[in-house]
C-alpha cells in the first residue's frame, strides 16, 4: 500500500465516521426516561399517553397512547417514551389485576425535567392504592 | 417633579425633530445623579436613542458629553464582582426551594470540574451539545429562560446596556429600539460571549437542579451533592444506585454504589463541587 493509499483509506475513514456521528447527532429524537421504582410483585397494565400544553400548535391533535405490563416494565426499572417534546405532560394511568386504576399526571418542569441530553421523571409503582406516585431522584 | 420615563418621553416628543438630542441634553444636564441613577432601562435609551440615532445623526462633543454623564451615573453600569452578581440575581428571587445552597463558591466549583474535564476538541473551540465555562446546553438555557424570565432579563438589561452605553454612538444588536427593551437572547451560545449572562445562567440552573433534588429528610448537603450529579447529566446512573442500594435520600450509599459501579470521576466530580 503506498502512501497515497493510506492518506486516502484515512480520509474514507474520517469521513465516515464524521458522517455516521452526524446522522446520529441530527436523527436523534429526543427521550423521555421514565424511571420506575416498584414494589415487589407489583402487576397490572401501565398507560402512557402524552397531553401537548394548550398554547401549542400541536394542542389539538390526539397523541397515541401506549401501554405496558408492569411487571415487565418494572424488571427493566424504566420506559423510554420516544418523540417527547419539552413542556407536554404525561398522562400515566395505572390498572391492576382487580381493575383497580388511579391516574397522574407529570407535568414538565415540576415532574418531568430536561437533563444535558434526555427528558426524565420517576415513578413509584406500588401494589395497593394510589398505585402510582409521582417520586423525584 | 423628579426626572422619570415619562417626562422624557414628553419632553423629547415636545422637541422638534432635528432638536432632539439637544433636548437629551438638557435633560441629561439637567437631572441629579441620583435622578439618572434611578432612570429604568426605556429612559435610558430614549435618551441614547435621541443623542446618538435620530436625524441628523450628528454626534457632536456636546452629544459625547452627555452621553458620558449618562454612562457615568446610570445604574446599568458593568458587572465587575462576577458570578456574585448573578448569584445574587437567583436568590433574590427566591423562586426555588433551598435557594440559599446556591454560592458563588459552587458555581466556581463547577467551572474548574468543567475545566478539567474538557476534552481535547473543546480545548481548541470544538464544541459539542454543551458549552461555555459551565458546560451547559439549549435546553439547560430553555429551562432558565422558563423560570428565571424576569431575573435573566434584569441580568441582561444590566449587561447590554453598560455595553451599549461605553460604545455610544454605535448601537449593539441587543437592543429593541422598537419597545425600548435589551433582546435576551433566546440561543446559549449568545450568552456565553457574556461571562456575568453565563454566571448567572449557571447559577439558576444550579438553583433549578437543587429545587429539583429537594426531598423530605435529605440533608442540604445531599441536596447539593445530587443537583450537582443532575447537573452533570448523571440522571440514569443516579437513580440506578439508587435503586440498588435501596436508599432514595442519602448521597453516601449511591456514591459508594457509583463507585463499585467503576463511575470513579462521575462521583469526583460531585465531591469536587460540593466540597
Amino acid at each position: 500500500m503506498n502512501r497515497r493509499s493510506v492518506i486516502l483509506t484515512a480520509a474514507s475513514l474520517v469521513l465516515l465516521a464524521a458522517l455516521a456521528f452526524g446522522y446520529r447527532w441530527f436523527s436523534g429524537e429526543p427521550v423521555l426516561i421514565v424511571h420506575l421504582r416498584c414494589e415487589a410483585d407489583v402487576s397490572g397494565k401501565l398507560s402512557v399517553v402524552k397531553v401537548s400544553p394548550k398554547s401549542s400548535a400541536s394542542s389539538n391533535k390526539e397523541n397515541a397512547e401506549e401501554t405496558f405490563d408492569v411487571a415487565n416494565v418494572c424488571q427493566t426499572g424504566k420506559i423510554a417514551i420516544e418523540g417527547y417534546r419539552r413542556e407536554e405532560a404525561i398522562e400515566f394511568t395505572f390498572v391492576g389485576e382487580n381493575a383497580a386504576t388511579n391516574k397522574v399526571v407529570a407535568e414538565y418542569g415540576l415532574d418531568i425535567q430536561s437533563d444535558q441530553n434526555e427528558f426524565y421523571t420517576v415513578l413509584k409503582i406500588k401494589k395497593d392504592f394510589p398505585f402510582i406516585i409521582k417520586d423525584g431522584i | 417633579m423628579p426626572l422619570d420615563t415619562a417626562t422624557i418621553i414628553r419632553r423629547l416628543a415636545a422637541a422638534p425633530a432635528q432638536q432632539k438630542d439637544n433636548e437629551a441634553q438638557n435633560i441629561i444636564n439637567g437631572a441629579t445623579t441620583d435622578e439618572l441613577k434611578n432612570l429604568d432601562a426605556e429612559g435610558v435609551l430614549r435618551l441614547f436613542e435621541a443623542l446618538a440615532r435620530l436625524p441628523p445623526r450628528i454626534y457632536s462633543s456636546r452629544d459625547a458629553a452627555a452621553m458620558s454623564r449618562l454612562r457615568d451615573n446610570t445604574q446599568f453600569q458593568p458587572v465587575t464582582n462576577t458570578p456574585e452578581y448573578g448569584v445574587g440575581l437567583v436568590t433574590g428571587a427566591r423562586q426555588t426551594r433551598n435557594f440559599p445552597l446556591v454560592t458563588t463558591q459552587l458555581v466556581n466549583n463547577i467551572y474548574a470540574a468543567e475545566r478539567t474535564r474538557l476534552s481535547w476538541g473543546e480545548r481548541i473551540g470544538i464544541d459539542g451539545a454543551t458549552i461555555g465555562r459551565g458546560q451547559l446546553g439549549q435546553p439547560a438555557y430553555t429551562d432558565v429562560k422558563t423560570q428565571f424570565r424576569n431575573a435573566l432579563e434584569a441580568c441582561a438589561t444590566r449587561v447590554f446596556i453598560a455595553e451599549l452605553l461605553a460604545g455610544a454612538p454605535d448601537p449593539t444588536s441587543n437592543i429593541d429600539f422598537g419597545n425600548y427593551r435589551v433582546i435576551v437572547p433566546e440561543q446559549y451560545s449568545a450568552v456565553i460571549a457574556y461571562p456575568a449572562i453565563e454566571d448567572f445562567v449557571v447559577a439558576a440552573y444550579l438553583a433549578i437542579r437543587i429545587d429539583r433534588a429537594t426531598k423530605n429528610g435529605r440533608s442540604p448537603q445531599d441536596t447539593t451533592r445530587f443537583a450537582v450529579a443532575l447537573y452533570h447529566g448523571m440522571n440514569q446512573m443516579v437513580v440506578a444506585a439508587q435503586n440498588a442500594t435501596g436508599d432514595e435520600i442519602n448521597w453516601g450509599p449511591v456514591e459508594a454504589e457509583l463507585r463499585s459501579q467503576g463511575h470513579t470521576d462521575e462521583a469526583d466530580y460531585v465531591n469536587e463541587v460540593v466540597r
